[in-house]
């Protein structure tokens, strides 16, 4: 467990027992959700406890917590398959408090200190200027999910419509990615140096007078024993921050009401929440050629060679603006990330929103994303590969309508423009009681050719159909 | 000095009298207009504070229930939050009136942050009820002079009650009914039915209001149900910690104090 989230829960237990006596509000939400996995053919559970604790001390102060306890298994799981607080067969921390921090609120701030999530951005789901929290591309809804981050956050108003937020973050956590992702990426990778190995050997061996065919033999049977003894590949570590000079910062000025339109301007100073490879590929190739050297000399070395994944520093601005034409909703955001390499990351989300008189509510948005100089993409461009950072253009519908005045049916229909791959998620919302409601929902998604690249839409849920049922009390 | 008195005396009894049979005439000559004006003024005030307990049943006779708060000060300002059920518990929508414009921002405790929302919001029902936005407005203030035409078309009994009948025509264009008809209690101005009427002129929906009692000087009903008679739905409404001009400071209706507990 980290050290901060460890602060984080001494002081959230000094706060909270001496008022344990006293009121506090408590509430909470059971879970069970059942997928049929029409891939594997296969049943999966999620059982989850969500509480949340609240506590005021007076009208200035407050106390938040919101522990998580999820149980996922399967239909054949055995005790030890039983995983806690991750899904079934992945890698993650286990995030037993999924928030818990105080409040202060003073004369014209409001100072918010713990672990928390910090949602920023106006447009339907996809917020490409909410920068601060990373990922969790292993849960069960990867778009929206976040994982909550030690820090501070001080927002002041200069009066009701304008202010300014600081958020300073105490720690750096990346995105939890689906290990199935991992390997692609890991496979892309290895599959680039070995395409050099061969090439770099098969030109020496044809340059020393060997004939085309064995030339060909001996650089495949060379290139399975360097990749298999003489190279690795280093995953990459979350960055420490030792101390607050240097820690993730990200501000943003809010205006609300500015000729009909409220409008954000944002900065984030800090580290991606995805890893990329962070050795200069071509320092890597003149790694390699003494070792293939050896190899081509028959006296194989020890040497290694690897590629590092590691998660680099970067900078964005962005901007938010939501209001309306006439009465429909409109809204804008847009993002622009610049890595320590140079590499550059622009997304664009613009989309509006409507109510019908038959209380149909629908949206439409229009998400872009486009990745620039990005050395992975080069690399595996100039070999005549897929790209793994591909650019991104999704047409996103959403449709809701209630039925019977108290139960809802809803769609969700994400479509890439680029390709035939579409996510459509139609369910039905049925209110059992006042408290206990259950869904039911199918999730057709065609996107497997979109499983070689990493976007958004290959980290969405596989096709599944899933009934849910959600107690609240 | 006699003489004085007697001119002081005629002058008195006919200010009185004019006074009164000025009174008589105006109460003789009510329009519909005069009576919407007096049901205003008798039913708003400068802020007001309470909770309102909602049943909603269905066409299947399904029942749920949902438990808000609603504070509004003056015609400009309003917050609605909930408080039951849990899932939508925390939501907030503000509403603020400036320079003739009608904002409003919507905070989900789900997303964490606020949103300005557009004015399309208020075209469906409030929040799966029987009530449209507008309709709700009349509960957390009345406004019917500047929004409905009126005309008196007679007087008739209702639970025992002499009232009067209006026959309203809306005239804001956010409002979808053709007409809405309005029994207005003679004692005191309180609507104590409304019919409202659809765009074909067919009866959609009733109103009544029920069980007034005396809150800081304002009558106020305990019940307003609210049927739809063309769907087979009906909603309850129950008012209760009802506050009227408490001191209920500005800062309250800003996107700052939304997302606030």
């Amino acid at each position: 467990m980290k050290k901060t989230t460890v602060l984080v829960m001494v002081l959230v237990m000094i706060f909270v027992l001496p008022v344990s006596a006293q009121e506090y509000d408590l509430d909470g939400e059971i879970t069970q959700k059942l997928n049929y996995l029409s891939d594997s053919e296969t049943v999966e559970g999620v059982t989850e406890l969500n509480l949340e604790f609240s506590k005021d001390f007076g009208l200035d102060k407050s106390i938040y917590l919101n522990p998580i306890f999820k149980l996922n298994y399967d239909e054949n799981s055995k005790i030890d398959a039983i995983s806690i607080n991750q899904k079934l067969g992945e890698e993650g921390d286990y995030d037993f408090l999924k928030e818990a921090y105080f409040d202060y609120y003073f004369e014209n701030t409001d100072l918010r200190v713990g672990k928390q999530i910090v949602d920023w951005g106006s447009a339907y789901e996809l917020n490409p200027t909410n920068v601060i929290n990373p990922r969790d591309f292993n849960a069960e809804e990867p778009i929206t999910a976040q994982l909550g981050v030690a820090s501070i956050k001080a927002d002041y108003y200069f009066d009701y419509k304008t202010s300014i937020t600081g958020v300073v973050v105490g720690e750096h956590r990346a995105s939890p990615m689906p290990k199935a992702v991992k390997n692609m990426i890991d496979t892309k990778a290895s599959n680039m140096i070995a395409d050099s190995v061969y090439n770099i050997t098969y030109e020496q061996l044809i340059n020393n007078g060997m004939n085309k065919e064995l030339a060909q033999q001996t650089a495949k049977n060379n290139t399975e024993q360097i990749m298999g003894n003489n190279f690795s590949i280093n995953d990459a570590e979350e960055r420490e921050i030792k101390d607050l000079s240097d820690p993730e910062i990200a501000l943003k000025f809010t205006r609300r009401n500015f000729k009909g339109y409220d409008f954000s301007i944002n900065y984030f100073k800090g580290y991606e929440d995805i890893p990329l490879i962070t050795n200069d590929y071509n320092q890597i190739k003149d790694e390699l050629k003494p070792i293939i050297k050896s190899y081509i000399k028959s006296a194989p070395t020890d040497e290694k060679v690897s590629i590092d994944f590691g998660y680099k520093e970067t900078q964005s601005i962005g901007f938010s603006g939501r209001g309306s034409l006439s009465d429909i909703g409109v809204w804008l955001e847009i993002d622009y990330n610049h890595n320590e390499d140079d590499e550059k990351k622009l997304d664009l989300v613009v989309g509006g929103d409507y109510t019908f008189e038959n209380n149909f509510y629908t949206v439409v948005q229009i998400f872009h994303r486009n990745y620039k100089d990005y050395e992975i993409n080069k690399l595996l461009e100039e070999k005549g590969e897929n790209k793994l950072l591909s650019n991104e253009n999704y047409l996103i519908l959403h449709g809701e309508i209630p039925f019977k005045s108290i139960h809802n049916f809803k769609i969700d229909l994400i479509k890439d423009l680029g390709s035939d791959n579409y996510m459509l998620n139609p369910f039905a919302e049925f209110s059992l009681g006042n408290n206990l409601n259950l869904n039911i929902g199918t999730i057709v998604n065609n996107g497997e050719d979109s499983n070689k690249e990493f976007s958004t839409l290959s980290m969405l849920s596989a096709e599944k159909t899933y009934v849910e049922v959600t107690w609240n009390f | 000095m006699k003489r004085i008195k007697i001119i002081t005396a005629l002058l008195v009894i006919s200010i009185l009298l004019i006074g009164g049979l000025g009174s008589s005439v105006i109460a003789k000559d009510m329009t519909g207009e005069d009576i919407l004006e007096k049901v205003d003024k008798e039913m708003n005030s400068e802020t007001r504070d309470f909770i309102l307990e909602m049943t909603i049943i269905n066409e299947n006779g399904q029942e749920r229930d949902r438990k808000i708060t609603i504070k509004t000060k003056g015609e400009n300002k309003g917050l609605v939050k909930f408080l039951e059920p849990g899932d939508v518990k925390d939501t907030a929508l503000l509403t603020v009136k400036e320079d003739g414009q009608e904002n409003m921002w919507l905070y989900l405790p789900a997303l964490g942050n606020v949103n300005k929302i557009a004015s399309h919001s208020k075209n469906g029902d409030f929040m799966g009820t029987d009530f449209t936005y507008n309709d709700i407005d009349m509960v957390g203030a009345s406004n019917y002079e500047d929004d409905y035409d009126s005309e008196l078309v007679g007087e008739e009994e209702i639970r025992g009650d002499m009232c009067y009948k209006l026959s309203t025509i809306p005239i804001k264009e956010s409002i979808n009914y053709s007409e809405m008809k309005m029994w207005v209690r003679k004692d005191d101005y309180m609507p104590l039915k409304l019919e409202f009427y659809d765009e074909d002129s067919k009866l959609q929906k009733i109103m009544k209001n029920k069980n007034y009692r005396d809150i800081d000087s304002h009558l106020t009903p305990e019940e307003i149900v609210m049927e739809n008679v063309q769907k087979g739905t009906k909603t309850i409404l129950e008012l209760s910690d009802v506050k009227y001009n408490i001191k209920l400071d500005d800062q309250i209706f800003t996107t700052r104090f939304l997302t606030r507990n």
